[in-house]
């Protein structure tokens, strides 16, 4: 935790230099805003498997739905850095942008919606704490909760938790709208690929995915949870992670293919950023972790059924979705100025200063320490829901063998 | 989705089998209904053939009009017979068993009948087939491998052939219990279909896992014919077509509509087989479920395509969205199909009770596809009217035709037909599936009360 708060403490220190004065050109906030949108695409990204487990009643996910829920903090360190990042932005004055010159456009309404994704994950959180904080406060010996426990509480429960997913997830597709609308189509100069949010909200489930399977490997072998977190949670979730990382490859493929075969001027120099130019190491590395290993790894039933396999192509899909993300900001930050009709001309690469090295390695910092600082006040594996299913488990004979039933109750 | 009755093995072969091997007068009314209008539809063909395209509302710059929608719509709809079915299957989905043979028999009338309407709109049919041979061998002239007449055939032919294979490995088991209980014809030809199928365990070993890897291959194989549909109109570079999301978007505008088509095909099909046990409201409710997020996913990528057609504020794109939200009667059809295709069904299939209601499922289906229909034709024939402005002074407005509306009806008659006449040669609801499920029905006692459970294998 010490080492977590000395890069996360210096994360911070870098990104105030660079709002002193200390950015050498507008691609070093392309290096911000790849931080923002990684956090926003793995850490925030995350509680939604938890949602679909719950509405799908899916027994698999009963493991793993608060170690998901519970990465909704790294909206405390999104918001700001969000905040600071709208502050940084070219002149919107007939910039093209979803807005359409709407007042208070895009501070304001960004700002606003990564404020309410932030509540909305932590009345989630919230939410779903309150049975077993009664339960902790009843051993305690404490004072009596507000939640006792009813039926009508725990119906009340079960849906607001249903009902606040949800939510989460349309606030979340909306914001990664925002963010990539407004932090990377708006500053590239005849970019206005309406497959970029799909793009970019398909790749955050899949990153998702990949943060709560590294989370629950790291709670199984650090946290002492093999217990409580089962197999089955990381075969479930590595049969969503290889359909998502096939999603990966399609979005990618309908982007490079309608602009290879458009071959406009504009189109041209769009492909020469973004995928075949400067940053062509970038967008391979990017295809390789995020779509080729992956799918490689995952596509044997074998290692799907294993916690190794899952969990290495999760690791892969992280790094991929950073290294994805830093390609498409710093190359749209790196464009960024006046509003021009279409790109005429491709700027060579630029690198990370250590600035920015720093902001990219102490913001996620950031929000694994805070993620570390819930764990002590919240259990890694909902108590309530694990209790709730081990009731819903029991083994019958069959033939001449034993197998599980999971009983359902519609 | 667990509250299904218990049912006798015996039964189940009976009730599910008797369409099969007994034929009701009401059968020969319909299909007799639906042959009248083939005809009429054949008829107009042919009257196409003979005296030529000056037939339909086409003009010097409105080439591709209804038959190209009737061909896009028909490939939606066969997608989601095969979606619901492969991705059920490999979810282990227990509601799944009844319904997922009427989504893939959907699912391949549907692809025959978007296979006819490429062959009508090229008015001399015959000449289609220098499509895939050169048009001259001595000149070596070949079709160009870069050209749509060669991507969709393939596409559509691997499909077609993929779901075939798709239903005909489910149906294996079936045609066994059929061949054992029919006489005459009917025996000979299950016989042959059933290949000798005797229910050993190394056999449902095979069957099983033919089942769940024809399941997995057949997923992509189906996003990327409707995607090749999507490109043929997005590599044009035309404003309403030439966009990046135009292939994710026909996708889940095709699983919206297909998703749509398999709740009619179950309730034509329940009504049919008076198959009340078996298609039962909770299928629908769940299928209801499943309708809302995919009419959510729709609304997102609607929207984009919106957004983005005006986010850059090019004058030709913005005259796509002029001509649908304010040019009569354009702008009727395109708030016919929001209203038809997502306000109307969206907020009934938020109320359990019109989920479970049989009649509200079906009206809501029929809602969505009529709204995806016209969706398809708006997005065909407008971007189409504004190519080359200043190449044609005079073009005229596009209205479609006596001939195209009766061919058009055809088209759904022919698909009807299609999935009747399965429906009266095969059990077109599983039955080994059934059993199955009915096998791994469990009941579990928590506390005080008593609960549906299934097996877990």
């Amino acid at each position: 935790m010490l080492a977590l708060a000395t890069l996360a403490a210096a994360g911070v220190v870098a990104l105030v230099e660079l709002l002193l004065g200390g950015a050498r050109s507008p691609a070093s906030w392309g290096y911000v805003a790849a931080a923002l949108a990684f956090l926003l695409s793995t850490a925030q990204a995350a509680p939604p498997l938890a949602f679909a487990s719950r509405l799908a009643r899916g027994f698999w996910g009963i493991s793993l739905r608060r170690a998901a829920d519970l990465w909704v903090v790294a909206g405390l360190v999104t918001t700001p850095l969000l905040i600071v990042l709208l502050t940084r932005l070219p002149d919107w004055h007939n910039r093209p942008s979803i807005w359409l010159n709407w007042p208070g456009a895009p501070g304001v309404w960004d700002a606003v919606g990564i404020t309410v994704l932030l509540l909305a994950g932590l009345a989630l959180l919230w939410a779903g704490a309150r049975p077993d904080r009664a339960a902790a406060r009843a051993l305690r010996g404490g004072s009596a909760s507000a939640w006792r426990g009813t039926v009508r509480a725990w119906s009340v429960l079960t849906l607001g938790m249903k009902a606040l997913g949800g939510l989460y997830l349309l606030v979340l597709v909306f914001v990664h709208l925002l963010v990539v609308s407004d932090l990377a189509l708006s500053l590239v100069p005849g970019w206005s690929s309406p497959n970029m949010p799909p793009y970019h909200a398909v790749t955050a489930l899949q990153a998702g995915i990949a943060t709560t399977l590294l989370t629950l490997a790291a709670l199984r072998y650090f946290g002492g949870l093999e217990r409580y977190i089962r197999r089955d949670a990381f075969h479930a979730a590595g049969k969503l992670l290889l359909s998502l990382s096939l999603l990966w490859f399609y979005f990618t493929w309908a982007e490079l293919l309608t602009y290879w075969y458009g071959r406009t001027p504009a189109e041209l120099h769009l492909l020469d950023l973004l995928m075949f130019g400067p940053y062509l190491g970038l967008f391979a590395a990017a295809a390789l972790l995020n779509f080729v290993l992956p799918f490689l790894v995952l596509l044997w039933n074998r290692v799907r059924l294993t916690v190794a396999g899952p969990t290495l192509a999760a690791a892969l899909v992280l790094l991929g979705n950073y290294v994805d993300r830093v390609r498409i900001y710093v190359a749209a930050w790196s464009v960024a100025g006046p509003p021009r009709p279409e790109l005429d001309q491709v700027p060579a690469a630029q690198w990370p200063g250590l600035p920015e090295v720093l902001v990219l390695l102490g913001m996620p910092a950031a929000a694994l320490l805070l993620y570390l600082l819930a764990l002590r006040l919240l259990p890694a594996v909902s108590l309530w829901e694990y209790r709730a299913g081990a009731l819903l488990e029991v083994e019958r004979p069959y033939l001449k063998t034993r197998v599980p039933v999971i009983a359902k109750p519609s | 989705m667990q509250e299904r009755r218990a049912l006798p093995m015996p039964k189940i072969n009976t009730d599910l089998l008797d369409f099969v091997l007994h034929t009701p007068r009401w059968y020969w009314i319909i299909a007799a209904g639906l042959l009248l209008l083939l005809g009429a539809a054949g008829v107009s063909e042919g009257l196409i053939i003979v005296i030529g395209l000056q037939l339909l509302g086409l003009s010097n710059v409105q080439l591709w009009a209804v038959f190209i929608t009737n061909f896009i719509f028909w490939v939606g709809i066969s997608h989601a017979g095969v979606m619901v079915s492969a991705i059920l299957r490999l979810t282990h989905a227990e509601w799944r068993r009844p319904i997922t043979r009427c989504a893939e028999v959907l699912a391949i009338f549907s692809l025959m009948t978007a296979g006819l309407f490429p062959l009508i709109h090229t008015g001399r049919v015959w000449r289609t087939i220098y499509w895939f041979l050169p048009y001259d061998f001595t000149r070596g002239i070949w079709p160009s491998v870069r050209s749509a007449l060669i991507w969709d055939p393939s596409a559509i032919v691997t499909y077609l052939t993929g779901t075939i294979l798709f239903v005909y490995v489910d149906l294996i088991p079936d045609l066994a219990v059929a061949r054992d209980r029919s006489h005459g014809w009917r025996h000979a030809l299950f016989s042959v279909l059933a290949m000798g199928f005797k229910g050993t365990s190394r056999q449902w070993r095979i069957q099983t896992a033919a089942g769940m890897l024809l399941s997995a291959l057949i997923l992509p194989v189906f996003v990327s014919v409707h995607s090749i549909v999507a490109w043929d109109l997005s590599m044009a570079i035309l404003p309403g077509w030439h966009s990046t999301i135009l292939a994710p978007y026909f996708v889940i505008g095709a699983v919206h509509s297909g998703v749509a088509g398999v709740v009619t095909t179950m309730v034509a099909i329940r009504k049919a087989l008076r198959a009340y046990d078996y298609i039962t409201p909770e299928h629908f409710d769940t299928i209801g479920r499943l309708q809302i997020v995919v009419a959510f996913g729709y609304i997102f990528f609607f929207l984009m395509d919106f957004y983005f057609g005006l986010f850059a504020r090019e004058p030709v794109e913005v005259a796509i969205w002029e001509l649908r939200l304010t040019t009569p009667p354009i702008n009727l059809l395109f708030f016919l199909q929001v209203i038809t295709a997502v306000l109307i069904p969206l907020p009934i299939w938020f109320f359990r009770r019109f989920r479970r209601s049989v009649s509200a499922m079906f009206w809501t289906s029929i809602s969505v596809n009529i709204g995806m229909w016209l969706e398809r034709y708006l997005l065909v024939t407008n971007p189409v009217s504004l190519k080359q402005p200043f190449t044609f002074m005079w073009v005229p407005v596009y209205v479609p035709q006596p001939v195209e509306y009766i061919i058009t009806i055809g088209g759904l008659a022919f698909a009807s037909f299609g999935i009747l006449t399965f429906a009266k040669l095969l059990p077109i609801i599983p039955l080994w599936d059934v059993k199955e499920g009915q096998v791994l029905l469990q009941r579990v006692r928590i506390g005080r009360v008593t609960v549906p459970g299934v097996i877990r294998d």
